[in-house]
C-alpha cells in the first residue's frame, strides 16, 4: 500500500509530533497553573495511558477500506488540536470566573491532553496495517521519534522559538504527513504545490515567532497592564 | 488470568514510577525541571520500544521462564536505579576530574546523560515484558492486557505526584514501588511449574529492596553534604578507608532536610573550629541553592526593608511581600507598626511551618511566624496566582523575595509577565524591591543573567531602577518619576555597619537596546 521508507518516516514524524504536542501542553500548563514537575508528570502519565487506549480502540473505528481516510482525519484533528491547543488552554485558564466553571475548564484542558494521546494511539496500528511485515521497524522509528521530540523540545525548539511558534511549526510539520496521506504519489504536482505552501507557512511562522509568543502572553495576562 | 493482568500492570507501573523518581531527583539536583523531565522521558520510551522488540524475539517454549527471569531482574535492578543514580552523583562530585562545581554546564550535561541512560534501562526492562505477557497469557484477550498495561503509567504519575505531595521521601517511595513489583512477581510465580524454587528466589530481590530503601537516605545525606562542603577524594580507595574524608563528611555538622511539595529545604549547621578561629554557622539552602547564612542574614533583610522605606520617603500604607517564607522580612517589617496593612504571600505552607518551628530560623526571625503582627496577614498561595487574581488592591510597596532563578520554574518568577502582574498591583507612586542575583563577569560588568533580568524589568515598564549591593543585592523599581536616590540622612541611626555599607554605593542599571534578551514565561531566555 505504501512504500516502507515513507511508512518508517511517518512513524518517526508522527510520534515526534504527538509527544511534542504533549510537552508543549505540559509547559503551558506549568505556566498557567504552576508546578512544572507536577504538570509534566501528569501530562506524560495521561498521554501514555491515552496512547494505549487509542491503540486498543483502533479496531473499532477503522477497517481496511477506511484506513487511509480515517488516518487522514486523525492526523487533521491532531494537527489542529496540537497547533491551536496551547493558545486555547492559555485563554481558558485565565484567572477569575465562577469556581464551577473553572473546574470545567480544567477538566476540558486535561481532556484535550487525553484526546491527543488517544488519537496518537491510532497512528501505530494504522501504520502497521499499511505495512504488515515491518512492525518491529515501525515501532523502533516511533520510539526514536519520541526520543527526538523529548530532546529537541527543551534543547532546540523552546530556546530558539518559544512555546507558541514551536507548536505551530510542529503542527505544520504534521501537515506534511497529512498532505502525503491525501495525495501521495498519485497526484504528485498537487502534493508538491501543497508542500510549497506548507514551506512558506513555516517560514512565516519562523518570522512571526516573537508575535506568536507575545500572543500567548497577552492571552495569559488577560488584560492590559 | 488475573496473575498475568497483575504482572502487566505492575511492570509498567513500576518502571514508569522509577523513571519519574529519577527525573524528580535529578530535577532537585540540577534545578532544570523541564530538561530532566524531557531527557528522562525520551530515553525511557525508547527503552520501552526496544524492549518490546527484544521481548518479541523469545521462542515460544521459553517465554514463561524468560518472562519470570526478566521480571525477577527488574525487581532486583529497578529499586537500585535511584540509588545508582545518587551514587553516580556522589562519585562525580568527589572523584571526577571534570567536576568544576555542580552548577556548571558540563556537570549538568554529565548528570542528565547519566540519568538518561538509567531511564533507558528502566524502559528496556519494562518494555521487554509486555510481548512476553501477551504471548504467555493465551486465555486473556490482548486488548485487555494492553489496557491494564497502559493504566500503569497513569497510576505511576498519580502515585508519584501524590506521594511526593505528601512529602514521602524517595527512600520510602522506593520501598513502596518495589513491594508492588514484588507482588507482581509473586503472582507470576503462581503460573510457573517449579514454584518452590521461584518463591525462594524472591528472597534476593526482597533483600535488595530492603537494602536499597535503607541505604538511600544515608547516601542522599552524604551526597548533599559533600556537595555543600565541596569535598574531593584523591582516589576511589580513599572513600572506604577508615577515618577517610567520607567519615568526616558523615560526622561534620548537621544537615536538616525537609522535602515539601514545592522544594527541598536544607539547613546545614556547621560547628566551626575555635582552634582556627572559624565560627559556627548555619546556611539555608532551597533546592540545593544557598539563600543566606547567619552572617549575611541581617544585612540582607535590614537593607532591603530600610532601603525601601528610605526610597519611598514615607511610611507605606500597604506592603505586599511575595515569598520570604522564612519570616525574616516580616520580622523586619514588625519594626513599623504604623504600616496599616502587610500582606505576605508564600506558596509553601511547609516552609512557613518549618520556619516557625525550627530553632535556628525562629531564632533569626524572632518567632514572628508564631506571633503574627496585628497589621499582617499571611496567605498561603502561589504569588503569580495571587497577582493574576488581584484586580482591585494596590500596594504602596511590594517586596519580592524569591529564590534566585536557578532553573526553569524559578525563571518564570523573573519573567516579563510576572513583572507586568506586579505592576498591576502597584499603586501609582508605589515602589517594588526585588531580591536579585547581581553577578559581575571577569570584566567587572553585569553578567548576562543579571542583564537579562534587568532588561526584562525594563520591558515590563519599570524604567526607574536603582541597583544596590553587591553584597546583599537588590533592585528598587518604579515605573517613572524622579530617579531613585537614597536620602542617607533618613536611615535609622541604629542600622548595622554592614547594612549601611551595603547601601553606600548604589549603581544605576545599564541602558538597553531592543536587541537585548527579555525573559518571558512562554519563551524563557538567558536564565
Amino acid at each position: 500500500m505504501s512504500s516502507s521508507l515513507s511508512v518508517y518516516f511517518f512513524s518517526f514524524l508522527l510520534a515526534f509530533c504527538s509527544l511534542f504536542y504533549e510537552l508543549v501542553y505540559a509547559e503551558v500548563l506549568s505556566v498557567c497553573l504552576g508546578g512544572t514537575k507536577i504538570q509534566y508528570i501528569t501530562t506524560i502519565a495521561l498521554f501514555t495511558c491515552a496512547l494505549g487506549f487509542g491503540s486498543l480502540s483502533f479496531g473499532k473505528f477503522s477497517s481496511p477500506h477506511t484506513l487511509r481516510r480515517n488516518f487522514f482525519r486523525v492526523e487533521l484533528l491532531l494537527m489542529l488540536l496540537g497547533g491551536t491547543g496551547p493558545f486555547l488552554i492559555t485563554w481558558l485558564l485565565q484567572p477569575g470566573g465562577v469556581p464551577f466553571l473553572n473546574t470545567v475548564k480544567l477538566i476540558l484542558t486535561y481532556a484535550v491532553i487525553f484526546v491527543i494521546g488517544f488519537l496518537s494511539g491510532f497512528e501505530l496500528p494504522s501504520l502497521f496495517a499499511m505495512r504488515k511485515d515491518a512492525e518491529g521497524k515501525i515501532l523502533a522509528m516511533d520510539y526514536i521519534g519520541m526520543l527526538a521530540a523529548s530532546i529537541t523540545f527543551p534543547l532546540l525548539f523552546l530556546p530558539a522559538l518559544g512555546t507558541g511558534a514551536s507548536t505551530i511549526l510542529v503542527a505544520l510539520t504534521n501537515g506534511a504527513a497529512l498532505i502525503w496521506l491525501r495525495d501521495g504519489k498519485k497526484r504528485l504536482p498537487a502534493t508538491l504545490i501543497f508542500y510549497g505552501i506548507l514551506f512558506i507557512l513555516m517560514i512565516l511562522v519562523f518570522s512571526l515567532r516573537v508575535e506568536l509568543n507575545e500572543f500567548l502572553s497577552v492571552l495569559y495576562l488577560g488584560r492590559k497592564a | 488470568m488475573t496473575s498475568f493482568l497483575i504482572v502487566a500492570f505492575t511492570s509498567s507501573y513500576c518502571s514508569m514510577s522509577f523513571s519519574m523518581i529519577m527525573a524528580l531527583l535529578m530535577g532537585e539536583f540540577t534545578g532544570e525541571e523541564v530538561l530532566t523531565q524531557c531527557l528522562t522521558l525520551g530515553p525511557y520510551l525508547l527503552g520501552l520500544g526496544l524492549g518490546s522488540v527484544a521481548g518479541d524475539k523469545f521462542k515460544e517454549e521459553t517465554r514463561l521462564s524468560r518472562l519470570f527471569l526478566i521480571e525477577w531482574i527488574s525487581v532486583l535492578i529497578l529499586p537500585l536505579i535511584p540509588l545508582i543514580q545518587l551514587l553516580g552523583i556522589f562519585l562525580f562530585i568527589n572523584l571526577s576530574p571534570f567536576n568544576q562545581g555542580l552548577d556548571t554546564p558540563r556537570t549538568l550535561s554529565f548528570l542528565l546523560s547519566y540519568t538518561a541512560v538509567l531511564s533507558f534501562l528502566s524502559g528496556l526492562l519494562g518494555g521487554s515484558q509486555l510481548p512476553l505477557i501477551l504471548k504467555s497469557a493465551r486465555d486473556v484477550k490482548a486488548e485487555v492486557i494492553l489496557a491494564v498495561n497502559y493504566l500503569g503509567p497513569l497510576f505511576a504519575g498519580i502515585s508519584v505526584v501524590v506521594l511526593s505531595g505528601m512529602t514521602f521521601s524517595f527512600g520510602f517511595q522506593i520501598y513502596l514501588i518495589g513491594l508492588v513489583q514484588l507482588v507482581g512477581l509473586f503472582f507470576l510465580i503462581l503460573k510457573l511449574p517449579d514454584r518452590a524454587k521461584a518463591l525462594i528466589s524472591l528472597s534476593v530481590p526482597l533483600g535488595i529492596l530492603f537494602l536499597a530503601g535503607s541505604a538511600y537516605p544515608e547516601l542522599e545525606m552524604l551526597t548533599v553534604k559533600s556537595g555543600y562542603m565541596n569535598t574531593r577524594f584523591n582516589n576511589a580507595k580513599e572513600i572506604f578507608r577508615p577515618g577517610s574524608l567520607l567519615n568526616v563528611v558523615r560526622s561534620y555538622g548537621i544537615l536538616q532536610r525537609v522535602r515539601t511539595s514545592y522544594q527541598t529545604i536544607d539547613l546545614f549547621i556547621e560547628p566551626g573550629d575555635p582552634k582556627f578561629g572559624v565560627p559556627a554557622n548555619a546556611t539555608l539552602y532551597l533546592n540545593r541553592k544557598p539563600q543566606f547564612d547567619i552572617f549575611s542574614v541581617d544585612v540582607y533583610h535590614e537593607t532591603m526593608v530600610d532601603g525601601a522605606f528610605n526610597l519611598l520617603g514615607k511610611t507605606p500604607g500597604s506592603v505586599l511581600v511575595l515569598g520570604a517564607g522564612d519570616g525574616l522580612i516580616l520580622n523586619e517589617l514588625r519594626r513599623f507598626p504604623e504600616v496599616k496593612e502587610i500582606v505576605m504571600v508564600e506558596l509553601d505552607d511547609k516552609m512557613l511551618e518549618w520556619s516557625r518551628e525550627n530553632s535556628v530560623i525562629s531564632g533569626l526571625n524572632d518567632g514572628v511566624l508564631s506571633d503574627i503582627p496585628k497589621n499582617s496577614k499571611i496567605l498561603t498561595m502561589d504569588a503569580v496566582s495571587f497577582l493574576r487574581n488581584n484586580n482591585t488592591r494596590k500596594f504602596d510597596l511590594i517586596l519580592v523575595d524569591f529564590p534566585f532563578p536557578n532553573g526553569h520554574e524559578l525563571a518564570k518568577l523573573y519573567s516579563r509577565e510576572f513583572y507586568e502582574l506586579v505592576k498591576r498591583s502597584l499603586s501609582p507612586e508605589g515602589l517594588v524591591v526585588v531580591d536579585l542575583p547581581l553577578y559581575l563577569n571577569e570584566e567587572d560588568k553585569l553578567s548576562r543573567e543579571s542583564n537579562v533580568i534587568l532588561r526584562t524589568m525594563d520591558a515590563a515598564g519599570f524604567r526607574n531602577r536603582l541597583l544596590v549591593g553587591p553584597n546583599a543585592a537588590f533592585v528598587a523599581l518604579k515605573t517613572g518619576g524622579v530617579p531613585l536616590r537614597f536620602n542617607y540622612k533618613n536611615f535609622p541611626e541604629d542600622m548595622s555597619l554592614s547594612g549601611a555599607f551595603n547601601l553606600v554605593a548604589p549603581f544605576e542599571a545599564p541602558e538597553f537596546t531592543p536587541a537585548d534578551e527579555v525573559n518571558t514565561m512562554f519563551w524563557p531566555k538567558g536564565l
